[in-house]
């Protein structure tokens, strides 16, 4: 399950990333079945698109006057699948799965002809089962992992199962008859390969290694018992390929391959390129490419794109090899190229405009319009004005034309500028080839692009600063504004520096709670407003008093913090102390009082 | 409308079945427990909320000076949260833009006076109105800004609804609740409630309409 898991998910970033490229190849017979959440599916396109392979099914099963195909998109389908007769072919075997739970195919009608083949069948308790199927149908080039029963035949007169991996299963084949079996691999299959109650003769030209149980005494001559020796069976995403020296290549009938990617009828897309990385010689700019060998044997080489856009097209020119794509023919050794005469210069970028700024709480929202040529933006800020002299250390370098500066401190005002950098980058990616020939990825002969990787060359431009901004933090508000919009605290304003300092909010809120709500600390704020603003002017005008000012408000502030901020039960608690306090002293004068008059009151 | 009236008018006459049922003592109390919608009456909540109402929760106690007269008191809780607005100083003129999200917290105490139109016990739907003093305690905090803003503001409220009694669609459950609760009535009700409350200091509005719907115990 773990190996299914880490399948889908890998398969599901190839097709995020192949899904703006994949190009069109069906047939005017074809009906298409994709699910991919990026694909226009459509049934009223031609050829038809529907998202479930049942759905694809359906349709070919309804049409009439057309014989029509299902041809199955990469993608991982969970579906329990009836045939209805019709041929359906994956277009990529491993990347186009069938998982979840029960029977995954049933072709178990006596009319099911046709053909099922280039899917990966996983998970399930039954793969494909042709129970009372007499029709002529084939099961060819799929793979089957983690089955209970990969195939299950009963009365199934006229099925052929060919060019098959059966791999880490239960029972690979489950037959009552003797059927014909050939081209297959059976690897690792936990209860046998073949279960039959038959007299064999028809299984032939088959690999069988590593299994349970065989299950059948086969003729030897062309049977064999070899490890076929994949590319990578046991991965988390298995690949089914055959390496060079598998004794499984040309060993089958007709002197075909066996397994899945044998015979007339197997897909032609190796499989993607990994590893992909590059690296720079700042001496000479030459960028080295290294990726993880294909060792396929069918591999004959790799394809090297690259180009100046991140995801294409890579169009690039300038390398000493030629322009994009380079082929590489020496085998599947070949895990590394070196780009050189890639050139560095770089013409300095624009300036960036509409530099524009919005305030949040301790934190400044910042936009402004792209610069021609820029790759990334520094961004500088300050709380002194700056130009391009006198750029300030704080700064970061970005990617997109927006950025939020965070650690902020409210009211205070900071001068923001910008300024565009220009870097020569090459982005590059890898394809694997099975000929010379095709030259589209992903159609045939050649893998899709690998991931890719890119590198600057050269030494950055930095453009000119933009129209330096000037704004400040301040804290958001809530709707509606139930914090009082009342008089400021003027002279607490002054001192602190804003309207939103801390200890100006504290006050605020303890003049709300506690003096507004009773007519002696109304009457109060009403003298304080009276004559606070004469005070708090006198304090703006001599800013050299505000530190003394804000000392002597402390106690204030501290009083209405513990007022506001603490819960009942400690301000009840402390306020029992004080209590206590006054009573423990007021005891103790009445006792001094009662000592003096000599005990008569 | 007239039909509507009329079927108004025939509910609230006792069924035949139970105008031969007397009860030989009245209820005193009754105990509302209700839920619903409260629409707030400023214009902009919708624009900071994402809809215009918030659900509220009730619980009222009311004495029955009459069988047709009652005053009682009630606590409920209303809760909405959205989102701030960034500070005044960068935005135009009606052009305050989201930022943040905001909780806002109201809870209604209402101490009221309701009247019943009732006439006899077994009436099958009760109307009523009713009217009182409101207080509007209101908690509104600013996610990761610290500090709660606290307060009150006093108003008035008036609703009023229609009860249904449900003691007909089971006799015996009805006869249950009483002798095991006491409860000699249930209701099931449904009012519209409409609140001002204004913090007058600020001139925000905190009423808002109402519609409930509950249970009603009369024991």
């Amino acid at each position: 399950m773990k190996s299914i898991s880490s399948m889908l998910l890998v398969l599901t970033a190839a097709l995020i990333l192949q899904s703006a490229i994949a190009p069109s190849t069906a047939r005017a017979d074809e009906i298409i079945a994709n699910n991919s959440s990026t694909a226009s599916c459509s049934s009223s396109t031609t050829p038809p698109c529907y998202t479930t392979i049942q759905a694809a099914i359906d349709a070919a099963s309804a049409a009439t006057g057309t014989t029509y195909t299902v041809r199955v998109e990469p993608g991982a389908y969970q579906e329990n699948i009836t045939l209805k007769g019709i041929t359906v072919r994956g277009r990529e075997t491993a990347r186009t799965i069938v998982f979840g739970s029960g029977t995954l195919v049933t072709a178990g009608t006596s009319s099911s002809a046709g053909s099922i083949s280039n899917l990966t069948f996983a998970n399930a308790s039954i793969g494909i089962d042709a129970t009372n199927n007499t029709a002529s149908f084939e099961i060819k080039n799929n793979i089957f992992m983690g089955l209970a029963t990969a195939v299950k035949l009963q009365g199934s007169s006229n099925t052929t199962i060919s060019n098959n991996v059966f791999y880490a299963n239960g029972t690979a084949i489950s037959t009552d008859e003797d059927r014909v079996i050939k081209n297959n691999i059976f690897l690792s299959n936990t209860t046998m390969a073949i279960s039959t109650i038959a007299t064999v003769a028809n299984i032939t030209y088959n690999d069988f290694f590593s299994n349970a149980a065989d299950g059948v005494v086969w003729e030897t001559t062309t049977n064999i018992a070899d490890d076929p020796s994949f590319v990578a069976a046991a991965a988390a995403t298995p690949d089914f390929h055959l390496q060079s020296g598998s004794p499984c290549i040309n060993t089958g009938s007709g002197a075909v391959d066996l397994g899945a990617y044998g015979g007339p009828d197997t897909d032609t897309i190796p499989f993607m390129v990994s590893g992909v990385t590059t690296s720079l010689d700042t001496t000479t700019n030459d960028v080295t490419v290294s990726w993880t060998a294909n060792p396929d044997y069918k591999v004959i080489g790799y394809r090297v794109y690259y180009g100046k856009t991140s995801g294409g097209p890579y169009d690039g020119t300038g390398a000493v090899d030629g322009s994009s794509p380079i082929s590489l023919t020496t085998g599947t050794a070949d895990s590394t190229y070196v780009l050189s005469g890639l050139t560095s210069t770089v013409s300095a970028p624009g300036t960036p405009t509409d530099l524009q700024s919005s305030p949040l709480n301790e934190s400044l929202d910042l936009s402004w319009s792209p610069a021609e040529g820029a790759t990334s933006y520094m961004v500088y800020w300050s709380t002194s004005s700056f130009d391009i002299s006198s750029l300030p250390t704080d700064s970061t370098e970005v990617d997109q034309t927006s950025q939020r500066l965070t650690g902020l401190t409210n009211g205070t005002p900071y001068y923001i500028g910008v300024a565009a950098v220009a870097e020569a980058s090459y982005y590059v990616a890898v394809t694997a080839i099975y000929a010379t020939s095709d030259t589209d990825p992903g159609v045939s002969n050649e893998s899709w692009y690998s991931s890719e990787a890119t590198t600057g060359i050269g030494g950055s431009m930095t453009g000119a600063l933009s129209a330096v901004i000037t704004d400040y933090p301040e804290a958001l508000v809530a709707y509606p504004n139930l914090e009082s919009k009342g008089p400021r605290c003027f002279i607490a304003t002054a001192a602190f520096g804003y309207y939103s300092a801390p200890e100006v909010r504290a006050l605020r809120e303890f003049r709300d709670r506690y003096l507004l709500t009773n007519s002696a600390g109304a009457a109060f704020v009403r003298w304080y407003y009276g004559h606070g603003p004469v005070a708090a002017a006198y304090i703006d005008a001599h800013p050299a008093y505000k530190p003394v000012v804000r000392a002597a408000l402390m106690p204030a502030v501290g009083i209405a913090l513990f007022m506001t901020k603490t819960p009942f039960f400690i301000r009840a608690v402390v306020a029992l102390f004080f209590l206590m306090i006054a009573l423990m002293i007021a005891h103790h004068l009445f006792r001094k009082k009662l000592s003096g008059s000599g005990g008569a009151l | 409308m007239k039909k509507i009236l009329l079927l108004l008018l025939t509910l609230a006459v006792p069924a035949a079945s139970y105008a031969e049922e007397q009860l030989l003592t009245l209820p005193s109390w009754s105990l509302e427990l209700k839920g619903g919608t409260f629409a707030p009456a400023l214009d902009n909540w919708a624009q900071y909320y994402g809809r215009k109402d918030m659900p509220e929760y009730a619980v009222t106690l009311a004495y029955k000076v009459l069988r047709q007269l009652e005053f009682g008191v009630g606590v409920g809780a209303a809760r909405d949260r959205g989102q701030a607005y960034a500070p005044l100083h960068s935005a135009a003129a009606g052009q305050a833009y989201l930022a943040g999200s905001v909780s806002t917290k109201l809870y209604p105490l209402n101490v009221f006076v309701l009247a019943r139109g009732i006439i006899s016990e077994n009436q099958w739907v009760v109307p009523y109105i009713g009217a009182g003093w409101t207080r509007m305690y209101y908690r509104q905090t600013v996610d990761e800004q610290g500090g709660e803003v606290r307060g009150s503001a006093d108003g008035y409220h008036v609703r009023g609804g229609l009860q249904l009694c449900l003691d007909g669609l089971d006799e015996s459950a009805a006869n249950n609740m009483y002798t095991d609760y006491e409860v000699y009535h249930t209701y099931l009700f449904i009012e519209v409630e409409k609140t001002q409350a204004k913090v007058k200091s600020l001139s925000v509005e905190l009423g808002g309409t109402a519609y409930l719907t509950g249970l009603l115990f009369e024991f």
